[in-house]
């Protein structure tokens, strides 16, 4: 990888995260105002903070997996 | 939320009205409602009575521009030009006892939202001085709680006067119930104004919450006037409550005569009672902002949670209402529009933006 290329992402989450089942038994049931509340890679609640202008999601197992500045 | 249902959550965004038990008035008793309230709240300054609301309310659809127009007008007398903006920030996360039927962070239903702890002073910290940053004079810290015990307290009681200090803005908590000696504290550690809101009318609360009652929040509303601070006591519209119900709401907020009232419209969450209700139409709301506004002609009148699923792109639309303050950004635990987008709106409205306070 060069050192210009993005980080790695997870290009087929494995679980939805919004409800947390694997992404292949949800249909897509995320919501446009909603935040992220499971970790995409294991399905783990996250703890999320929401701020006026931002929010982050925080994984027990996978640390902040997902975070925006508004 | 079960991890093991078969079926995702499915909302609809189909509008529900409030039920009416009576017919829309037609297009000349309309302008005469209109006449009348203009009359009194513009040349008598007068409050309208709950038989006056009760006709406007039955306005047809096609009146509710002219609603708002007189609705917008009283603002301006009233209240004068200028938008307050606030910034809110749950610093202490779900586990909340209560069961209030419409909130996600209710340790009695399923819900997505995971209970996480008191923040530390640094993330509030950071929180506010974004909030200060975006041009708000209003900072709410606010906590999932029935009310606050004596270590939440203390935490608070740290908690204001560094925030208030660092970053100029005034501070507002909502903490749930308080008693007596809790409310007094809370005024004399420099809680600006206080947030509990009544939510919907008395005659409709057990519907929606059982495990405290409306007495209860109107008890603590009390509390706050007494001890000085300003109250914010806001409405939840859209969770079935009647037109009638909504008609006893505005009076019952007439009688109690808060500072600021934030009017929510229902985002449906999921895992809740109240997961699959219908959304607000963006025309019914503009309609109860508009009548909300005429029964509470001095209050400051706060766009809240909802008015994105409920007004779409219609948000300016009730800044010309009867609105004359907005929550910036993200609520709780859902998110809002950019910050950017609403100041470029007041900015297009020539709204400037001020901290506000109770007129009468």
């Amino acid at each position: 990888m060069a050192a210009s290329d993005p980080p790695p992402t997870h290009a087929t989450p494995e679980h939805c995260v919004s409800c947390g089942r694997l992404a292949s038994e949800c249909p897509g049931c995320g919501r446009e105002l909603d935040p992220p509340h499971f970790c995409a890679t294991c399905g783990t609640r996250l703890a999320v903070l929401v701020k006026p202008t931002g929010w982050r999601g925080r994984c027990k197992v996978h640390g902040e997996v997902a975070a925006s500045d508004r | 939320m079960s991890l093991t249902s078969d079926q995702p959550v499915a909302l609809t965004t189909k509008p529900g009205p409030a039920r009416d038990s009576q017919p829309p008035l037609d297009p000349a008793e309309a302008r005469l409602a209109l006449r009348n309230a203009e009359q009194a709240l513009l040349d008598d300054r007068r409050l309208l009575t709950a038989d006056e609301l009760a006709v406007l309310a039955r306005v047809p659809d096609q009146s509710v521009p002219s609603l708002a127009a007189l609705a917008h007008e009283v603002r301006l007398a009233w209240c004068g030009p200028e938008v307050e903006v606030e910034g809110i920030l749950s610093v202490k996360t779900g586990g909340c006892p209560e069961d209030c039927h419409f909130c996600s962070q209710s340790s009695a239903f399923d819900t997505p939202v995971k209970a996480t702890p008191f923040l530390d002073t640094d993330e509030v910290l950071a929180a506010a001085r974004e909030t200060a940053a975006v041009g708000a004079s209003e900072f709410c810290i606010v906590l999932a709680v029935r009310g606050p015990d004596e270590r939440t307290m203390q935490r608070l009681l740290d908690l204001v006067p560094i925030v208030r200090d660092e970053t100029g803005l005034n501070i507002a908590v909502s903490a749930g119930i308080l008693t007596d000696e809790q409310a007094r504290r809370l005024a004399e550690g420099g809680v600006h104004r206080y947030n509990h809101n009544l939510e919907t009318a008395r005659s409709f609360f057990p519907q929606v919450v059982t495990t405290h009652t409306w007495e209860e929040r109107l008890d603590t509303c009390s509390l706050v006037r007494h001890y000085g601070m300003e109250l914010c006591c806001g409405a939840l519209l859209g969770m079935g409550e009647s037109v009638d119900q909504r008609i006893e709401l505005l009076t019952q907020l007439q009688d109690l005569d808060p500072t600021e009232v934030p009017v929510n419209f229902l985002n449906p969450r999921p895992g809740t009672p109240l997961g699959e209700a219908q959304v607000t139409g963006a025309l019914d709301a503009i309609r109860w902002i508009a009548l909300f506004r005429l029964a509470l002609p001095s209050v400051i009148l706060r766009y809240a949670g909802g008015r994105e699923i409920t007004l779409r792109e219609l948000q300016a639309l009730g800044m010309t209402s009867g609105i004359n303050a907005l929550i910036v950004g993200n609520y709780l635990t859902t998110l809002g529009r950019s910050p950017e987008d609403d100041l470029q709106m007041l900015a297009d409205l020539k709204m400037p933006i001020g901290a506000l306070s109770h007129v009468i």
